[in-house]
């Protein structure tokens, strides 16, 4: 936290820098600050749509999840350090990720037996969307077998490119954490998919 | 220590395929414009959630849509591409601060959205010499800093020092600040959206207000109260931290800086990067009294 804002939570508030000058124009603070929130929210929306969704929240609801993340990031703009501002939207996201789970968690349970037969069914004469649509449901199926704290950072590694000492950072965790969770996610990942290609392959014979 | 190679490289075909196809996985026009309307609605939905006193000052209810707006507008001409010509055309108004340049919004198509990457801010031009701001935007903004919102612990009116003083800088009275001649905002075609702070994040921040400004008044035992019906009601709230940071803040104020340092110190041992470490800090060491 920067000195300044630690006046401002001793109620010091900042009255220069907010201040609409007297020819009716917006002083430089206050756009500074609409244009850091419009920024971040045009830089790092698709990251963070996305970690919703492969964090494992079904598609109706990344939609609400994702404005949840960007409201707090409008709520809490003045105490994201520069640099650390999409290590907050992912915090953020994995905090309202884990909240959405909890309340749907029954849900998910009831839906869970349905997984398998929409994914063996791809349907009449696949598109290339429709087969895309598909393999995601098979990604999102895997990644469920890997606990939070591994599917985060396997999302972060493999999906997202980031590497490891972003992740740490990321994650207020050592790097070597993150690799040793790195190297638990491939595993089961990996053997997850294993079993899922054999469980399509029984279904739909090739 | 060398990273592996990734997946995408190395994997099996089948892992290849179920990666990439996440790679391409993005959010829609209508969530995005959703999510830049409720943006710009939380600046305003916490302002008149934790000062009640302040937001009948600041702004009238047209304002505040607008404000909305104009939030929800600056990200969907950075953010969405489908909007960018329509908001295109109704550049040339220039009553808008980024309808001030209109090379800016033209210029972000789907490719260049696409391809911005993270951390690298679009490139906007800022015509200086474009028509100025409309007012009331800002002086709505001001009153309703995030940083009042959740984390200062100002007085309810202090709130109103960001707003300029009757007669120096002259705001414009909300009716007029209101009129369509101003402030009508440009035809842009948004989705349906909610501008509104989804309610159960409303509540919380409602409810952190009522901490806030009790510590404004620098009354401690309410600002406690306060917070333990925030935990009850919110037992995994989104705004926990904000929540602890108060409380530390609020013990310190009871005369009781033992329970704010350990407190303080239990926060800090879980979370060593918070961006509340600072100000805890100070508290801890007694060199700042909320």
């Amino acid at each position: 936290m920067q000195a300044s804002e630690a006046a401002l939570l001793a109620g010091q508030r900042d009255t220069e820098g907010d201040r609409v000058g007297d020819r009716g124009r917006l002083e430089p603070a206050s756009a500074i600050r609409v244009e850091r929130l419009a920024t971040l929210a045009a830089d790092h929306y698709d990251f963070i749509w996305r970690s919703l969704r492969r964090l494992g929240l079904a598609p109706s609801a990344v939609d609400d999840a994702a404005q949840q993340v960007f409201v707090l990031c409008a709520l809490k703009l003045d105490r994201i350090d520069a640099g650390r501002e999409r290590a907050f939207l992912f915090q953020s996201a994995l905090r309202v990720a884990m909240s959405v789970r909890r309340d749907f968690a029954q849900r998910r349970e009831a839906m869970a037996g349905d997984a398998m037969d929409e994914i063996s069914d791809p349907g009449p004469l696949p598109d290339a969307a429709a087969e895309m649509r598909q393999r995601r449901l098979i990604l999102d199926r895997v990644l469920d077998a890997l606990p939070l704290d591994l599917r985060t950072v396997f999302i972060l590694y493999e999906i997202e490119g980031l590497g490891s000492p972003e992740i740490a950072s990321m994650l207020s965790v050592p790097v070597g954490t993150v690799a040793s969770r790195l190297r638990r996610a491939r595993e089961a990942f990996q053997a997850e998919a294993g079993r899922v290609r054999k469980q399509l392959e029984r279904k739909v014979p090739r | 220590m060398t990273a592996p190679r990734r997946l995408l490289e190395e994997g099996t075909e089948f892992e290849r395929d179920l990666l990439a196809s996440a790679g391409l996985d993005v959010g829609t026009d209508q969530g995005r414009q959703r999510a830049g309307l409720a943006m710009g609605a939380a600046v305003l939905s916490a302002t008149t959630s934790t000062t009640s006193a302040a937001a009948g000052v600041a702004m009238g209810g047209a304002t505040t849509g607008v404000l909305v707006k104009w939030v929800g507008l600056a990200v969907v001409t950075l953010g969405v591409a489908g909007a960018s010509v329509r908001i295109g055309q109704t550049l040339s108004s220039g009553r808008h601060p980024r309808m001030a340049a209109p090379t800016a919004a033209v210029a972000v198509g789907p490719q260049h959205a696409a391809t911005r990457g993270p951390g690298r801010a679009p490139e906007l031009s800022r015509d200086s010499s474009g028509p100025r701001p409309d007012p009331s935007p800002p002086a709505v903004f001001a009153a309703a800093s995030p940083v009042a919102v959740l984390g200062a612990t100002a007085a309810p009116s202090q709130l109103e020092c960001s707003r300029p003083k009757a007669g120096a800088s002259a705001p414009r009275p909300a009716a007029n600040a209101a009129s369509p001649s101003n402030l009508e905002p440009p035809s842009v075609n948004l989705a349906p959206a909610s501008p509104a702070l989804p309610p159960d994040l409303q509540a919380e921040v409602s409810a952190l207000g009522k901490a806030r400004a009790a510590l404004g008044r620098r009354d401690g035992q309410t600002a406690l109260e306060a917070l333990d019906a925030y935990e009850q009601a919110f037992p995994t709230g989104l705004l926990a931290d904000e929540a602890t940071v108060l409380r530390v803040d609020a013990l310190a104020l009871h005369g009781a800086p033992t329970e704010a340092a350990a407190l303080g110190r239990r926060y800090l041992s879980a979370h060593p990067t918070s961006p509340y470490g600072t100000h805890l800090r100070a508290v801890i060491d007694g060199e700042h009294n909320p």
